[in-house]
């Protein structure tokens, strides 16, 4: 027998490793209060995971999301557990299935590029009505990046008697190579062609949109505009050369300094940044004018760094950036800021370690310091009292200067009319088309059905007819989901459809924040004193209230039988603060109100054994995020 | 009783079913400075990671496109957006940018003669450009 065990396990060990099956995950998202009480779904490829959600205007739209971030936002931050369904498939259904759901991602961001160009052709439009009534300073057009060099209402760039020896380089490398008179030539070029540009709304509705086919539309007036003016501008700061604003650069003080190594690979960038703005003066493409702008900047910012031996950055965040929302008690917001600040060191000091390594620096690698570094300083300083900005999700620095000067000539008030009604009229017309292919279902359209719609497409092509869609899922993956006429629009529902349809090949659990919090502190103390002590919002240890959150006081998503008790607790709770908000509500514009009334409303189904509200998160232990992945 | 309970079912039944989006700072803004740790801890993935990322996307962008029957002249808005989304402003001197549109024209099943006129059309007859358009045409795989 002993023999016999000795021969398999040699056996085993001498066996070729069977390939790993490729794995595609179905996630289910539990439900919490707020936007997805109905709980979420996903689709996971490794480190991508794409969802659906319901944005402004009714409709739905993809999201890709790194696969540690969207596990921070909703398991942790979010406080909901995400329950993984593992699909096996083969590797050409696996490619199959993320190229169809890259693809949808990338042709809907398109169109919706298609509708914010014509939202901006309303927007430049009833600009150009203002211009007739209202003084010159207040009609003013946005450019990105060029607050880090002029002030708001600048007209044309004035020479600078004491330039920035930075832009002055990369002026003398522009004459070098495209001549003495280039600069000049192409601003008197596009001032000519901007004398005579008028805006002139889309009158043909273009092709019909589909959900595979990428839209090519001609650039709208405001596009257009806006490259041209945000071309001249660059232009004209090059051929001016005017320091940065002491507002544009921001010093890492609170960072180690440049080592020798750092300061090389700086350099390098330096190097390679000068000679890449002198091509892009004499770029082709239309909206070469903000890359100018923001890489003038960055290298006005990495001379300073090389300089003083420290980083230093764009200030990325805009001029009119909004408060961040922060806890609101002092202990609290300060414990959160040590953590956020904690968090954000480690993730500047690998970033640091990895990239500013090895040469050549790319700019993405340089974007990805320069927010990590921003977002430290940010929270720094909000440690010593200053306030926090909102940040965008924008990777890309772009703080505006408005430009007071717009060199196109106005338009005849009954031609800005015509345009303008043109302008909404088209305006409406493609938001309503997009309506027609992502407006939001409860039933038929939304985060579920959306999931199955690409799953299908991918599978068997946009077009192809049920049964063919249905013949495509059960061969690649072993079985079909229906979606029209079941319940699987529920995303409960759907996980369930998913493990009983599908080649499924396990299941996974990534747990909540309160779950994992519960789990560690079982050994702190006694079981009873744990379990009293974490049972309320007022004194668990296991929750850092998100401004967000409504008001209750008893957690019910750890007990059962006790829930229709606790929910009646947390109904009356939810009252009492709602109508203490209504007294606070001229200090905190019904903030507290709203908590109240929402806390109540959660409370409702925990009456019927049915728990949906499970508190979500400020902050969280810093120990709790990812490790950052090594080369 | 009954009524009640209809009441509160038709009240919760949108809420218990949708999946709305789950507050603006995932898709608009990172509202939650604590996000910003997690968003910076997720991005200092890899760097070879991140630009893989970018050629694909770059390739799969270029694909659709042409798929769709669009033309080059309205195609390099495209390629700014998406360049933007990864971080990069100046796609113009980023090699992975032509490797991906390369890519991208084998994935569309462009001929030599039509990769040629993308080539000329896409960079004024830069060699480097070219070359790196060809790599990327040369090395896709189709399934």
């Amino acid at each position: 027998m002993q023999r016999l065990g000795v021969t398999l396990l040699a056996l085993c060990l001498a066996a070729p490793a069977a390939a790993e099956p490729r794995v595609v995950e179905y996630l289910h998202i539990e439900a919490n209060e707020g936007g997805s009480s109905g709980g979420h779904v996903a689709l996971r490829f490794g480190d991508e995971t794409f969802h659906f959600q319901q944005e402004g205007a009714g409709l739905i739209r993809m999201r890709r999301d790194d696969t540690p971030l969207f596990n921070v936002r909703y398991a942790l931050l979010g406080n909901r557990a995400i329950h993984a369904t593992r699909i096996a498939v083969s590797d050409e259904t696996y490619a199959r299935l993320h190229d169809g759901f890259t693809r949808r991602l990338l042709v809907q961001d398109a169109q919706y590029d298609r509708l914010a160009a014509l939202d901006g052709d309303v927007a430049l439009l009833e600009l150009w009505r203002r211009r007739s009534t209202e003084p010159s300073p207040s009609v003013s057009v946005p450019i990105r990046a060029a607050a880090y060099f002029l002030a708001d209402g600048f007209a044309a760039v004035p020479p600078q008697p004491d330039g920035s020896p930075a832009i002055e380089d990369v002026r003398a490398g522009v004459a070098a190579a495209h001549g003495s008179d280039f600069l000049t030539g192409r601003i008197a070029a596009l001032r000519a062609s901007l004398a005579g540009w008028q805006p002139r709304a889309v009158r043909d509705p273009g092709p019909a949109l589909r959900r595979d086919a990428s839209p090519a539309f001609a650039a709208t007036a405001s596009v257009d505009y806006t490259a041209r003016l945000e071309a001249l501008t660059a232009l004209e700061v090059l051929a001016s050369a005017p320091n940065v604003r002491p507002d544009a650069l921001r010093v890492a003080t609170d960072l180690a300094p440049l080592d020798a190594h750092e300061r090389a690979v700086l350099s390098a960038f330096a190097a390679e940044l000068r000679q890449r703005l002198v091509a892009l003066a004499a770029s082709s493409r239309p909206d070469f004018g903000y890359p100018l702008l923001l890489g003038l900047g960055r290298l006005a910012a990495v001379d300073a760094a090389l300089a003083c031996g420290r980083l230093v950055v764009l200030d990325r965040f805009p001029v009119d950036a909004p408060d961040a929302l922060l806890p609101s008690g002092a202990a609290d917001r300060a414990e959160y800021l040590a953590a956020a600040g904690g968090e954000l060191r480690s993730a500047a000091a690998h970033l640091r370690a990895q990239l500013l390594a090895v040469e050549p620096l790319r700019e993405a690698d340089y974007t990805l310091i320069e927010t990590t570094t921003n977002r430290l300083l940010e929270i720094e300083g909000g440690r010593r009292g200053r306030r926090i900005r909102q940040d965008n999700a924008a990777p890309l620095p772009a703080r505006a200067a408005r430009r007071a000067e717009l060199v196109a000539p106005p338009l005849a008030a009954d031609d800005v009319e015509r345009e303008l009604t043109l302008a909404r009229r088209a305006a409406a017309a493609y938001r309503a088309a997009l309506g027609e292919l992502y407006g939001y279902d409860l039933f038929a359209r939304n985060c579920v059905s959306e999931i199955f719609a690409t799953i299908d497409a991918a599978l068997a092509g946009a077009d192809a007819p049920r049964e063919a869609s249905a013949a495509a899922s059960r061969r690649q993956l072993g079985g079909v989901v229906e979606t029209d006429g079941t319940l699987n629009f529920i995303p409960v529902v759907s996980a369930a459809a998913v493990a009983r349809n599908y080649a499924v090949v396990g299941h996974d659990t990534e747990p909540s924040y309160r779950e994992r919090r519960l789990r560690a502190l079982a050994d702190t103390a006694a079981p009873w004193h744990v379990a009293l002590r974490e049972a309320t919002t007022l004194t668990a240890t296991s929750y850092h209230p998100s401004p967000m959150d409504s008001a209750f006081l008893l957690f019910t998503d750890q007990t059962v039988a006790l829930r229709p008790l606790a929910g009646a607790v947390n109904l009356m709770v939810g009252i009492a603060d709602g109508a203490a908000g209504l007294m606070t509500w001229p200090i905190d514009h019904g903030r507290r109100l709203s908590a109240g009334f929402r806390g109540a409303f959660f409370s409702l189904p925990e009456l019927a054994f049915v728990n949906i509200r499970k508190g979500s998160m400020a902050w969280i232990e810093p120990e709790l995020l990812p490790a950052p992945a090594d080369e | 009783m009954r009524r009640i309970v209809l009441l509160v079912g038709a009240l919760w039944l949108p809420v218990a079913t949708g999946c709305l989006s789950s507050s603006e700072s995932i898709s608009k803004s990172i509202s939650s400075p604590f996000e910003w740790s997690s968003a910076s801890s997720a991005s200092s993935r890899s760097s070879s990671r991140g630009r893989e990322s970018y050629r694909d996307d770059v390739r799969d962008y270029t694909a659709a496109y042409v798929q769709s029957g669009g033309d080059y002249t309205t195609f390099t808005r495209g390629v700014s957006s998406v360049a933007a989304k990864h971080g990069v402003s100046d796609w113009e001197s980023d090699d992975d940018t032509y490797e991906g549109i390369g890519a991208g024209l084998r994935k569309a099943n462009q001929t030599p003669a039509q990769l040629s006129v993308w080539q000329q059309n896409l960079t004024g007859g830069d060699a480097h450009k070219t070359a790196a358009i060809q790599d990327g045409y040369d090395s896709y795989k189709p399934r």
